[in-house]
């Protein structure tokens, strides 16, 4: 884990003039770091998020990884064995998705509110098709979140955010070590008495660097170029491997 | 100390992947076999999805099976024309292998087809060895006389006869190139090197002498499980060099150790206990499949 801390009260500092000068937003806020790099060591990230309110409200902040279709399967018994049988096919499921808010979301806005600002797992991957297998296609996107869940690659929680003081609040995500590579975008709300008082976008890039990246990036562009050059660095280390060990 | 693995995606801990390389380098310079058999079942078991598993084990068998074949090449020991026409088979059923592989994978079947062939053929071979390893002792017990071990079968005599001279064999190229592609697209389904298919086939089913089999199974194995490398990275992108080296730089510690400590072993004794090893891993993935999970949903990126 690291802590991405930089000069927060410098960062602030500005912030909080841009804040003021900033029209109608009633909320400014920033992040710690706008880059996290996946190195081989890579064991995950903490992503402080740092801002200033103008006026009453509680802050939600989401994090929001970058969007791909993924596959979602139950398995069933058939023969004796547990194998994979019916799938449902979601089309935009953020690879990394999480919300920290200064109170628990059910006290901050009701359902219907959040589900308007696309708050939450259930209001912003959407169900499938028609519907017609809704109750179905729900459990499956249920499953999603609790999968996402358990790799830390979903995560909901009214501890990550607190307030500083009467205007300045700080909160953390948690990055696992799972997590896509790609842009994420971060949006910070500050809702008063169930409706948007303030609101503040910003990203974040998270990329593989070093040779994992090199790697990973050569692996899927040229796929038939490095599967020769893995076959033949094996080789070459599998012979190195003989000379070295060999009987003398 | 974790180490991230490019392809898997995942962190891994390097004296997991090392002290499994040695482990299973041990084993297979004790008993003088790939391993790949007992490697990729243990990847799957330490959390690697099965497609990286596979794909970059056949790459370290790859890398693991230069050393034996150069020294097998330098005693004579092995059957140029024969490794060819097997290696002909082995290109054609990786290829096969490689292709069914994706569109099982595309179809979410591919872990529970991994295991399954995994289950039938350690069970089989387990099975064999520990019956094998039992009459060995009895025989020996006894002192009975060893069976005759070349016999004709009609696979010999089909057309486009060849002859091995290396071999002694003048028999159809057909029975070589077949059993090539049976080990082919066991080494793209599987991982492994399919020692443990082609060796006794070549003694029992073709007539080579055991230290020519041996020899020319692994020019055989080198090769395709190469191919199977870059059909399966070309394919499925599904080939982690950098595990395949950790695995490697372990495998090739462990198997200097383990030739030595089998020099000073008996074999029966030793090939029980690999039976036994072999029966359980197959056991262990039985009851993976058998037992209901605890999560039921599974959920992976989705495959065009």
């Amino acid at each position: 884990m690291r802590r991405a801390g930089v000069v927060a009260a410098a960062a602030l500092g500005v912030a909080a003039a841009a804040g003021a000068a900033a029209d109608e937003s009633a909320l400014t806020a920033d992040l710690g770091d706008r880059r996290i790099e996946i190195t081989a060591g890579f064991t995950g990230a903490e992503v402080l998020l740092f801002g200033v309110r103008d006026g009453a409200g509680d802050v939600v902040a989401v994090l929001r990884g970058p969007e791909a279709p993924a596959v979602v399967r139950r398995k069933r018994r058939r023969f004796g064995l547990w194998l994979n049988h019916r799938r449902v096919v979601f089309d935009d499921v953020p690879g990394y998705y999480a919300v920290v808010s200064t109170r628990p979301l059910s006290d901050i806005a009701s359902a219907a509110a959040l589900a308007e600002l696309g708050i939450g797992f259930g209001h912003r991957v959407r169900l499938p098709g028609d519907g017609a297998h809704g109750a179905e296609a729900s459990a499956f996107r249920d499953a999603l979140a609790r999968l996402m869940e358990a790799e830390g690659r979903y995560r909901v929680s009214s501890d990550g955010m607190e307030f500083v003081d009467e205007r300045l609040f700080r909160g953390t995500f948690v990055l696992p070590s799972v997590a896509p590579t790609g842009r994420y975008r971060a949006e910070v709300l500050l809702i008063a008495d169930g409706a948007v008082a303030g609101r503040h976008e910003t990203e974040l890039t998270v990329r593989k660097t070093g040779f994992g990246a090199a790697a990973f990036e050569f692996a899927h562009s040229h796929p038939l170029a490095y599967g020769l050059v893995a076959a033949v660095v094996a080789l070459t280390a599998g012979w190195a491997a003989a000379m070295m060990f060999r009987r003398r | 100390m974790d180490i991230y693995l490019p392809i898997a995606e995942m962190s891994v801990s390097v004296l997991l992947l090392l002290g499994m390389g040695i482990g299973v380098g041990f084993l297979s310079g004790l008993f003088g076999v790939g391993g790949g058999f007992l490697m990729t079942p243990l990847l799957i078991f330490a959390g690697v999805p099965p497609p990286v598993a596979v794909a970059s084990e056949a790459n370290q068998i790859a890398a693991a099976s230069v050393s034996g074949m150069l020294a097998h090449a330098r005693r004579g020991n092995v059957d140029f024309l024969m490794g060819a026409v097997l290696l002909a088979g082995g290109a054609a059923g990786s290829a096969a292998g490689v292709a069914v592989f994706r569109e099982l994978r595309a179809a979410g079947q591919i872990d529970a087809v991994i295991s399954l062939s995994y289950m039938v053929f350690l069970g089989a071979v387990g099975a064999l060895m520990a019956v094998e390893s039992a009459n060995a002792i009895l025989r020996r017990r006894r002192g009975a006389p060893r069976r005759r071990l070349r016999q004709h079968y009609w696979v010999h005599g089909l057309p486009l006869k060849l002859r091995f001279r290396r071999s002694k064999l003048y028999i159809s190229a057909i029975a070589p190139f077949a059993l090539g592609a049976v080990a082919g697209l066991l080494s793209a389904i599987m991982g492994v090197g399919g020692g443990f298919v082609l060796v006794p086939a070549m003694i029992y089913l073709l007539g080579m002498s055991t230290s020519l089999a041996i020899g020319t199974s692994l020019f055989q194995i080198m090769f395709v499980t190469a191919i199977v490398t870059v059909l399966h990275a070309a394919t499925n992108r599904t080939v982690d060099l950098v595990l395949a080296m950790l695995l490697l730089a372990g495998a090739a510690i462990g198997a200097q150790f383990g030739s030595r400590a089998g020099a000073r072993l008996r074999g029966e004794q030793l090939r029980g206990l690999l039976a036994l090893l072999v029966l359980a891993v197959c056991a262990k993935l039985a009851l993976d499949l058998a037992v209901e999970p605890d999560e039921l949903y599974s959920v992976a990126p989705l495959l065009r």
